[in-house]
């Protein structure tokens, strides 16, 4: 037996893989990303305010919901916990069923039904930077909280892990809507529901 | 949708943790050290994520080992580290067993394991793990002629350590 085949073959053995361990290594890298993160953005944990935002999320056209859905898209929070968001658009619809005309014509909608179907398809949640998706939220709080709270009460009601499933909606939700329009269509014209899941 | 650099770094750093991890685990007696330095290279890589090279596969796990490396190297020099980041795998890690080994393997990897320092490193990379020669030299910050000597010497040596077992 030649040298070569000799040292390939005496080296030594290592753990054997399996699910279990993949599994590992993909929460290492998910960890060693959050330990990696620079601190200087971590948000204050100020007296919280009674602002009751959580429902705030409906402003806009969008709406929170729970329940189990399809498609759920993985993303990792800055404390290193395994989420999933699930962006789902669907044509606008009365208590009835029926669609509600607003401004588009039926082929309007459908056209700006299938453009945010192929966005929400392709989105890339880890590509999101999270400083920047919570200052966008932290903005629009600020403009449409009643009340007008300063950002210490509101950067006291979102932080840790609340903070980050928030805004990345937000931000979700924002892009597709900045997708739209740079389509020439009417964001307004579909009814965007989002979830979002953690620690499962 | 063109991918983000964090995205990108991050499925390079998926795709080579195996690769990684085997790394370490040939080169340690410690499963648990294996572990922490696989995490240690992870935190590296991640505050080096501005001269990460995008686009190239096999240029972005060279970088990734050539990390691995220097971890490596600070590990020889100095104490263990544990941190919480590992615990899990380290736990996984030393529960599981691994086969034994034939005697003749163990007389090789005996026989590599007291070449001198230098030389070691280069066949490990070379036959453990898959690297060219020019690559196994970039990972250890050689010249590639200076790697290539010692490489040769290493090959000698290992001959005559051989001679009386099983290699031609």
């Amino acid at each position: 037996m030649d040298l070569d085949t000799l040292l390939t073959e005496a080296a030594p053995p290592v753990l054997p893989r399996s699910p279990e361990l993949a599994q590992q290594l993909d929460e290492l890298v998910a960890l060693s990303e959050h330990e990696a993160a620079p601190r200087r953005h971590r948000r204050r944990a100020l007296v919280a305010g009674a602002l009751g935002l959580i429902g705030i999320l409906g402003v806009g056209g969008v709406a929170t919901a729970s329940g189990v859905l399809p498609a759920w898209v993985p993303w990792t929070t800055e404390a290193g916990s395994q989420c999933g968001l699930h962006v789902s658009a669907e044509l606008r619809r009365d208590g009835s069923g029926s669609l509600i005309s607003g401004r588009s014509s039926a082929e309007e909608q459908r056209a700006t039904l299938s453009s945010a179907r192929e966005y929400l398809g392709s989105l890339d949640l880890d590509s999101i930077d999270r400083d920047q998706a919570a200052e966008h939220w932290f903005e629009y709080l600020e403009r449409v909280s009643v009340g007008h709270p300063d950002r210490a009460e509101l950067e006291a009601a979102f932080t840790g892990e609340r903070l980050d499933v928030h805004s990345l909606m937000f931000e979700a939700t924002s892009r597709l809507d900045a997708h739209l329009a740079a389509q020439g269509h009417d964001p307004g014209a579909i009814m965007t529901t989002i979830a979002n899941r953690c620690g499962e | 949708m063109t991918t983000s650099p964090r995205t990108e770094f991050r499925h390079a750093l998926r795709s080579t943790a195996d690769g990684l991890l085997a790394y370490f685990e040939r080169r340690l007696r410690s499963r648990d050290d294996a572990a922490d330095l696989l995490g240690e290279t992870m935190l590296q890589a991640w505050r080096r994520i501005d001269a990460f090279p995008r686009g190239d596969a096999v240029r972005q796990r060279r970088w990734l080992f050539t990390i691995a490396a220097n971890v490596l190297g600070n590990h020889y020099r100095s104490t263990n580290r544990r941190t919480a980041l590992t615990e899990r795998l380290r736990a996984h890690l030393s529960t599981t067993p691994t086969p034994p080994d034939a005697a003749e393997t163990t007389a090789i990897r005996d026989a590599v394991i007291r070449l001198k320092d230098a030389h070691r490193e280069l066949v490990m990379l070379i036959h453990w793990d898959g690297f060219s020669l020019v690559e196994a030299a970039e990972i250890l910050r050689l010249n590639p002629s200076t790697a290539r000597g010692r490489y040769a010497a290493a090959r000698s040596a290992l001959r005559e350590a051989l001679a009386e077992t099983v290699c031609r």
